[in-house]
């Protein structure tokens, strides 16, 4: 085993070799720090691809989740003295791990100990990720695996020998659990009987643990994040890579531990929901921890600048398919596609364009194929049918539930950059209840504010969201969107759906440029130079003077508008043929809502 | 650091609980004692928390004070110990035996059965027979952190501070009912009765099964002991869950909880939503049973409460800001404009309505010569039409203001905007209920859709918004509340917009009656005007530039620094000095000439109007944290009157559209000399035309044009203009 594969496989050992030197956790994170940049994280396996099973306990893994919750500080014993049976007493360190497997006759002294605390975090995979992303790195683990597959060997037998080594240790722990002097309370012989069939955990876990995923069809692991240091870069529903070491001692479920009693009122509820069965949700002791901020993995610079025009038209002849051949409509969909709030001022968010696709016909499952094109180009993406089941059956925005101290997901906790599609063809005349009507004004917050208010019961908290959304609808849209427009089709298939499959099989060769221009464009830097801001300020005045329709509001999406259509034309500097394109498009607009 | 001398600090303590007094009182007679008296209560019973302030400590012995708050657990004990040494001493034989409860009967019966049993020594038994002091005990301490201590966030609690006495502030979130908890167990053995005790410190314990008396364990009779409920000592337990308030909270975080411990006198102080301060010693918590040995590596922590304070909203969210945060922007030269800057700053522009409202915030002062009371609240209504951020401005004030009631004319309960007289279905008592506006009372109540209002609060606002009471005269109730309140009223136009041809009565429909009770109306509009325009153009392209705000501009105040400087202004009680009266006198004479000779004004010019002058110059000089009204406050406070009525009237006049043309020549035809020849000068036209914003070349223009028309003629020397 060479140097670097002991780092994944036996993280631990290093780590009580490093802290027996006194070394700190930064100290240590920055050693792991340097291997994983160095070429270690390839090797790494990922928890997201990989089933917990095939992945050694205590070994180095990496993650890619969303914050969903933040479970608070626990405090942990950073150095203690272990005394053995013959009376020497070692030095061991809590960093890292969670539970200390006592040898034969040991027992330790933590009233030396020198404590200190670490941040709980609760992960889930990042919500509304599209199956392409997902594909990519299902793609890239299966590359990489010939390659290693004399570490994958290994692994396996790492496996075996992990087993033998676990039996091992409940011996141990059966032994040591009943001469430990600290257990003077309790049922002792229980608690060991329980440690030796952890199977029993099953069947004792009647109550299913609540994930907690804001999408309720997520298949793949949630997990528990352990940090050590920079607490305060971690923040609530952004997506993070993390590379730690992976604790999953069934011993660390609650529901062992409730039974033998924690007498004081609510504790056990709320230990049973921070401490889950970790077969369900393991614990990832944090070494490394580092914002996605491409949620796109393909996602490079090197995308040429000279093809980005040629990306640029092809992407808008692929939406103007999309959008049955409405050229104007593709413009305004790549607009949409380019927006993202770049500034807050205020209660407003600038740059949030929610665009409004009215004219769509109902019955034909038209916005279904839309959304099924647009999936294909996007990293995350939700669609929403506002069907009133969909509003009255659960909440979208998250709230605190004090039971359990837990944030209790929504279907609106999402990362930043979602685009949230909301197909309100599906919207039936009925009843909303106020489950139903929360929702609509959650919705509605987000359209209008990019802000969703969590419900912390004694009082809201505000959230900044940047969740561009897109309606689709037959008439005017029940939220206030930016900007409306009829949708005019051109071409009529007589059957949507094999129009859509030919269409996207043709196209299937271009996605991965679009993907990347979208990722690349909507965030550069935009330049409004001064030689146009004498007109545009005139424009404005100019058009107050005509008529009452031009408000601050409508100018500023104007504005809006032309950054975004010059993004979408692949430049960074608006100039004087996008802003008079960019008023032509608008009037054209105003025509098509007044017909 | 070297090991303390804890008998040494023992003698300290009992000197400073005996000795420490404050400076005599008023009548000179010596000294107060500040504990002392407290002790004879607790030997008699009457109290059974004493609370020991560290400011007192670190008065007589910082040293000490400092290792409290180091090690607080530690002294709670040693202080405990002293107190119940000293009590005997504070017993008072003239205020009667003291009161006896079941246990002192059960210990007495103890003592005088082993008294009969070992009528020797104590020295039979051994150390753990003895009773414990807990058990004795009828008294619990308490330390109160000093002054300088300030609150933390929960999250601010850290490792380091384990054992020490924190502050910590926040919103109770849950709390499990008082249960009774265990404090000593007292067991009996079955071969000897010998009764064996337990101080209990843990939330679970492990109980004694064997019996640990001399006779038994000599004789090797392996007595067992048996817990006795009667014998033991129970004390009061509650648990809470605090979590810290949302402006703790940094961004993009959740708000962090923590548990906390209350015992004795200290539980049922709060209930979920209550927003408290607790000062307790930060512990980890005991770990128990199969627990300790897996996690061992992990423990939780708990506040062990000394002290729960209720603490109103405000209190609780500004305790951050102190009067000099404040002070130090009060030396800007434009604080006044800033500060109505920073009234809803995502509204942009009508400053001068922001102003008012910043006066509504502060009011006026209230005044009650020979027992007629004239109110200082300023009431404000707002009307424009729909979409003019009305609603806006109503529901900042409420979250600004600290004390708010927010509601719509048409009140969602059915108590409405005034009282109600409920019949209570269980008792069938008849009670009160107030309405939104006896809940403002001494703050402010933002109704919007003011003109929805029902029409029985309608005539109840009258005697809100001047008498400042509430009459009720419903089902054998007859009573007066209290609304001490100032109204900001939003109102929508009743033909969907303002029509300027109709007076404002016609235009939201109250009475005129009601109108004047507001010290100020405006009318919002969003009209096109070029140079706001630009303003607005050059702003929104800036920012969207950019992507900030434009450099020049100031960032507005946070909300509680304006809140605690509001705050500040209202403690100040200016008055109206003797030299600024004559300046009001005229000042109102000219306003009631003025509406006399204007007939369109919209607004009536009455008393009333003068009383609202007093109270907005009277909110200014607040505003400037002045004790006297000065001339400028009272010029402010009349420009602020005439533009709110401007903002009525211009309207108007633009409804008729007028060229410059036509408004020179009415100003020109105002000068005509009531008697004698009908002739103007020229220089004279001029003056007064560009006084009112009209360039000479305009007037040159009309000259020419009526000249023409032979209205008038106009000599040669152009400088005479007579009349035709």
């Amino acid at each position: 085993m060479t140097d670097l594969e002991k780092y994944i496989v036996d993280p631990l050992s290093y780590i009580s070799n490093l802290a027996a030197e006194r070394k700190n956790v930064s100290q240590i994170c920055d050693i792991f720090r340097e291997k994983i940049q160095k070429g270690l994280s390839e090797m790494i396996p990922s928890l997201n691809e990989t089933s917990q099973d095939s992945l050694k306990a205590n070994s180095l893994i990496k993650y890619r989740g969303m914050v969903q919750d933040m479970f608070g500080e626990e405090l942990f014993p950073e150095y203690f003295n272990v005394v053995d049976s013959s009376n020497t007493m070692k030095m061991k360190t809590g960093l890292l791990q969670d539970i200390y497997q006592f040898k034969d006759g040991e027992r330790a002294d933590f009233d030396t100990a020198q404590m200190a605390e670490r941040q709980c975090y609760y992960f889930v995979p990042i919500p509304t990720e599209n199956s392409w992303i997902k594909d990519y790195y299902k793609s890239k683990r299966l590359l990489e695996q010939p390659s290693s597959s004399n570490y994958d060997n290994r692994n396996k037998r790492n496996l075996e020998s992990d087993d033998e080594d676990s039996n091992g240790f409940e011996q141990l722990s059966q032994l040591s659990g009943d001469e430990n002097q600290f257990m003077d309370i309790g049922e002792v012989t229980e608690s060991s009987k329980k440690m030796k069939t952890p199977k029993e955990e099953d069947k004792k876990s009647q109550i299913p643990f609540n994930l907690n995923f804001p999408i309720d069809t997520e298949k793949e692991t949630p997990c528990i994040g352990v940090a050590y240091e920079n607490y305060d870069d971690i923040k609530l529903n952004t997506v993070y890579e993390i590379y730690g070491i992976l604790s999953n001692h069934p011993a660390l479920a609650a529901n062992t531990l409730n039974e033998n009693g924690s007498a004081s009122g609510f504790e056990t509820d709320e230990m049973y929901a921070k401490s889950p069965p970790p077969s369900l949700v393991p614990r990832i002791h944090i070494v490394l921890i580092r914002k996605l901020e491409n949620i796109d993995p393909s996602y490079q610079l090197i995308l040429k600048e000279s093809r980005l025009n040629d990306i640029s038209l092809k992407l808008r002849d692929y939406l103007q398919q999309v959008l049955l051949g409405d050229r104007i409509a593709a413009d305004y969909l790549f607009c949409y596609l380019m927006s993202r709030v770049y500034a807050r001022k205020d209660s407003r968010a600038i740059g949030k364009f929610s665009l409004n696709l009215t004219n769509l016909n109902i019955q034909s499952q038209h916005t279904k194929y839309i959304y099924t094109a647009l999936e294909r180009i996007l990293p995350l993406s939700l669609y929403c049918p506002l069907s009133l089941e969909n509003m009255n059956k659960r909440r979208m925005t998250p709230y605190k539930d004090y039971k359990s101290n837990r944030l209790m997901s929504g279907s609106l906790q999402l990362p930043d950059g979602t685009r949230l599609i909301l197909d309100e063809t599906a919207l039936q005349p009925g009843q909303l209840d106020t489950i139903g009507v929360q929702n609509t004004r959650s919705l509605n917050d987000v359209v209008c504010w990019q802000k969703l208010e969590y419900d912390f019961t004694y009082h809201k908290q505000e959230f900044f969201t940047d969740f561009p959304v897109l309606v689709f609808s037959e008439g005017k849209s029940v939220f206030q969107c930016d900007c409306r427009l009829p949708l005019k089709t051109i071409i009529n298939p007589d059957n949507l759906e094999s129009y859509y499959l030919q269409m996207m099989a043709t196209q299937e060769s271009n996605f991965q440029d679009f993907r990347n221009f979208i990722s690349m464009m909507s965030f550069r830097d935009y330049t409004f130079p001064d030689d146009l801001k004498q007109e545009v300020e005139q424009y404005f005045v100019d058009m107050r003077k005509q008529d009452n329709k031009m408000t601050a509001d409508a100018f500023l999406n104007l504005l809006l508008f032309a950054r975004l259509l010059t993004l979408s034309r692949s430049e960074t500097t608006l100039t004087a043929d996008i802003w008079s394109c960019a008023k032509a498009l608008e009037q054209e607009r105003q025509r098509r809502i007044e017909a | 650091m070297a090991p303390r001398d804890y008998t040494e600090e023992r003698e300290t303590a009992r000197k400073f609980l005996a000795e420490f007094c404050s400076d005599g009182d008023k009548k000179g007679l010596g000294k107060n004692y500040k504990y002392a008296p407290q002790l004879v209560k607790i030997a008699h019973r009457e109290q059974t928390a004493i609370e020991i302030d560290i400011d007192d400590i670190s008065e007589h012995d910082p040293d000490l004070a400092e290792a409290i708050g180091m090690n607080t657990r530690r002294y709670v004990n040693l202080f405990s110990d002293i107190i119940s040494e000293m009590l005997p001493d504070y017993k008072d034989p003239t205020l009667g035996p003291v009161v006896k409860d079941t246990l002192d009967v059960y210990i007495n019966h103890r003592q005088r059965l082993e008294n009969q049993n070992h009528p020797e020594q104590e020295t039979t038994r051994n150390a753990r027979n003895r009773y414990p002091p807990e058990l004795m005990r009828r008294f619990e301490v308490y330390f109160k952190a000093t002054q300088h201590q300030k609150a933390q966030a929960v999250r601010d609690v850290k490792a380091e501070s384990i054992g020490k006495l924190v502050c910590v502030k926040g919103i109770v979130t849950r709390s499990t009912q008082v249960k009774p908890m265990m404090q000593v167990a007292t067991y009996t053995c079955d071969q000897c009765g010998h009764e064996t005790y337990q101080p209990i410190q843990s939330p679970v314990f492990m109980p004694l099964l064997l019996c640990p008396s001399t006779e038994c364990t000599t004789n090797k009779s392996g007595g067992r002991l048996y817990l006795q409920t009667r014998g033991s000592k129970f004390i009061r337990f509650q648990e809470l869950k605090i979590q810290e308030h949302s402006d703790q909270v940094p961004v993009g975080n959740i708000p962090r909880s923590m548990t906390v411990y209350c015992r004795g006198e200290l539980t049922r102080q709060a209930q979920p939503g209550d927003h408290v301060l607790v000062t307790g010693v930060y512990l980890p918590m005991m770990r128990h049973g199969f627990k300790q040995l897996v996690g061992g590596l992990l423990s939780e922590t708990y506040l062990d409460a000394h002290r729960v304070i209720k603490m109103n909203k405000t209190v609780g969210e500004d305790a951050g800001v102190t009067d000099d945060d404040v002070l130090k922007h009060l030396e800007d030269e434009d604080f006044y404009d800033k500060l109505a800057y920073s009234v809803a700053p995502e509204i942009y522009g009508h400053e001068d309505v922001k102003k008012a409202l910043l006066l509504l915030l502060v009011g006026g002062v209230d005044k009650s010569p020979k027992g007629m009371k004239i109110r200082g609240n300023i009431n404000i209504c707002l009307m424009g039409d729909p979409g003019v951020a009305k609603s806006q401005l109503l529901s900042y004030i409420d979250r600004l203001a600290a004390r708010s009631q927010y509601t719509t004319g048409r009140g969602s309960s059915g108590v409405g905007l005034t009282a109600a007289v409920l019949k209570d279905p269980i008792t069938n008592e008849m009670t009160l209920e107030g309405g939104a506006l006896v809940l403002a009372d001494r703050g402010i109540c933002c109704i919007d859709e003011f003109d929805k209002m029902m029409d029985s609060d309608r005539t109840a606002i009258h005697e809100v918004m001047e008498q400042q009471t509430i009459s009720i005269a419903k089902a054998g109730i007859m009573t007066s509340l209290n609304a001490r309140v100032s109204i900001l009223a939003a109102a929508n136009p009743a033909f969907g917009r303002y029509n300027p041809k109709k007076t404002v009565e016609q235009n939201i429909q109250l009475p005129a009656a009601l109108l004047s009770r507001f010290d100020l109306l405006w009318l919002i509009q969003d009209k096109p005007d070029r140079e706001n325009d630009l303003r607005l153009a050059q702003h929104i392209t800036y920012v969207h530039q950019h992507n900030v705000q434009p450099p020049s501009q100031f960032k507005p105040l946070p909300m509680n620094v304006i809140r605690h400087y509001i705050s500040m202004c209202q403690k100040q009680q200016p008055i109206i000095p003797e030299a600024l009266t004559e300046y009001l006198t005229a000042s109102y004479v000219e306003l009631r000439k003025e509406a006399r000779n204007n007939k369109n004004t919209a607004v009536f010019t009455s008393a009333r109007s003068l009383l609202a002058v007093l109270r907005l110059s009277t909110a200014l000089a607040r505003l400037r944290l002045s004790d006297e009204v000065s001339k400028d406050d009272v010029r402010e406070a009349i420009r602020l009157m005439e533009t709110s009525k401007a903002s009525l009237t211009s309207e108007m006049e633009s409804g008729r559209y007028q060229s410059p043309t036509d408004m020179i020549f009415a100003l020109i035809q105002e000068m005509i000399p009531p008697s004698g020849p009908r002739t103007v000068k020229l220089a004279d036209i001029i003056d007064r035309c560009t006084s009112k914003g009209f360039t000479p070349d305009q007037v040159e223009k009309t000259v020419d044009e009526y000249e023409e028309l032979n209205v008038w003629q106009v000599n040669s020397g152009r400088s005479k203009l007579t009349f035709v």
